[in-house]
């Protein structure tokens, strides 16, 4: 069964342009093989997932890896957690404990 | 000696041991005004003792600082890291900045510090609302809020509405400003008046 997959206009859509590392995910299992989504993410599974968003390409630049945690895959308009979703939070968790260090550095470092 | 007399003796005598004569430390911290710029408190390494940050620059604590080396020859910068040496737990540091050990470039500029270094000389007075309470070089702690904390001295000119206007750098510098009840008053003391510049201060008691 064919079906349309459909991207929301993400944080990354906007980045995309500006971050060469990124580029669309494929629609086939596994996500790094197969055919690439069009410019918006958007694809056809044979199976009747549907698996768009965005994942690095190590290929198209090789510190692509450092953005893996943003990745954004849904399966289904689901965030598929393991396959990119999800990263977010991580990276958001560790921003705020670098936050929280450098607040407390902060208040350390400063008189009055 | 008359009951009367006695009585007047004894009031005099009360009279004395209240009113301290620091107007010398408003006429240091007074020398501020004008010189003292810009409210900074970034992190300095300070030489030691009598470090201090540029005189165009610095903090609340800075004013005090430098009042009472001019006008006492008192060393806040040594007397704070003596006293917290030998007494670390009875700082603030260990729950309000997690420090391990002092700091002489920063412990002596920061407001709880010295509210400890004189509560613990035996400096603090009732905290009240009445104008009359607060004598010329007073150092005069305050919550402004949201935990910012704040420190002048008293000065010995009052403003219309009684209360003297106080020497302190809240943010614009040195200046003399009528805000002594502007803001939560959490703290007062009276240096003991006056032992001539040069000889050591009243040594703080260890617990």
């Amino acid at each position: 069964m064919q079906r349309r997959c459909e991207v929301g206009a993400s944080l990354l859509e906007h980045l995309r342009p500006f971050v060469g590392g990124i580029e669309p995910v494929t629609v086939q299992q596994p996500l790094n093989g197969g055919r690439v989504l069009d410019s918006l993410g958007r694809g056809t599974t044979g199976d009747g997932t549907c698996r768009t968003g965005w994942m690095p390409s190590r290929r198209r630049w090789p510190g692509g890896w450092l953005l893996s945690p943003f990745s954004q895959v849904t399966v289904n308009g689901r965030s598929a957690a393991g396959e990119g979703g999800g990263g977010a939070l991580a990276w958001s968790a560790l921003a705020l404990l670098l936050g929280a260090w450098l607040m407390r550095r902060r208040m350390e470092m400063r008189a009055g | 000696m008359s009951a009367r007399a006695a009585f007047a003796a004894l009031c005099l005598l009360a009279a004395a041991s209240v009113r301290a004569d620091n107007v010398d430390i408003v006429v240091a911290a007074r020398k501020q005004v004008g010189v003292t710029l810009h409210y900074d408190p970034a992190y300095r390494k300070l030489s030691f003792p009598g470090g201090d940050v540029p005189p165009d620059r610095g903090v609340c604590t800075d004013v005090i600082v430098r009042a009472l080396r001019a006008a006492r020859a008192l060393d806040l910068q040594a007397l704070v890291n003596a006293d917290m040496k030998a007494n670390w737990g009875a700082y603030p540091h260990s729950w309000r900045w997690r420090l391990s050990r002092p700091d002489p470039n920063i412990d002596h500029r920061r407001v709880p510090n010295l509210q400890k270094y004189f509560e613990r000389a035996g400096w603090s007075r009732p905290v009240t609302r009445l104008a009359a309470d607060y004598l010329p070089g007073d150092i005069v702690a305050w919550d402004l809020g949201r935990g910012i904390l704040h420190i002048g001295i008293v000065g010995d000119v009052a403003s219309d509405n009684g209360a003297r206007l106080v020497l302190h750098n809240i943010g614009a510098g040195a200046r003399e400003e009528d805000i002594l009840f502007s803001y939560r008053i959490i703290g007062l003391y009276r240096p003991p008046s006056g032992p001539p510049a040069g000889l050591s201060p009243r040594p703080v008691a260890t617990r």
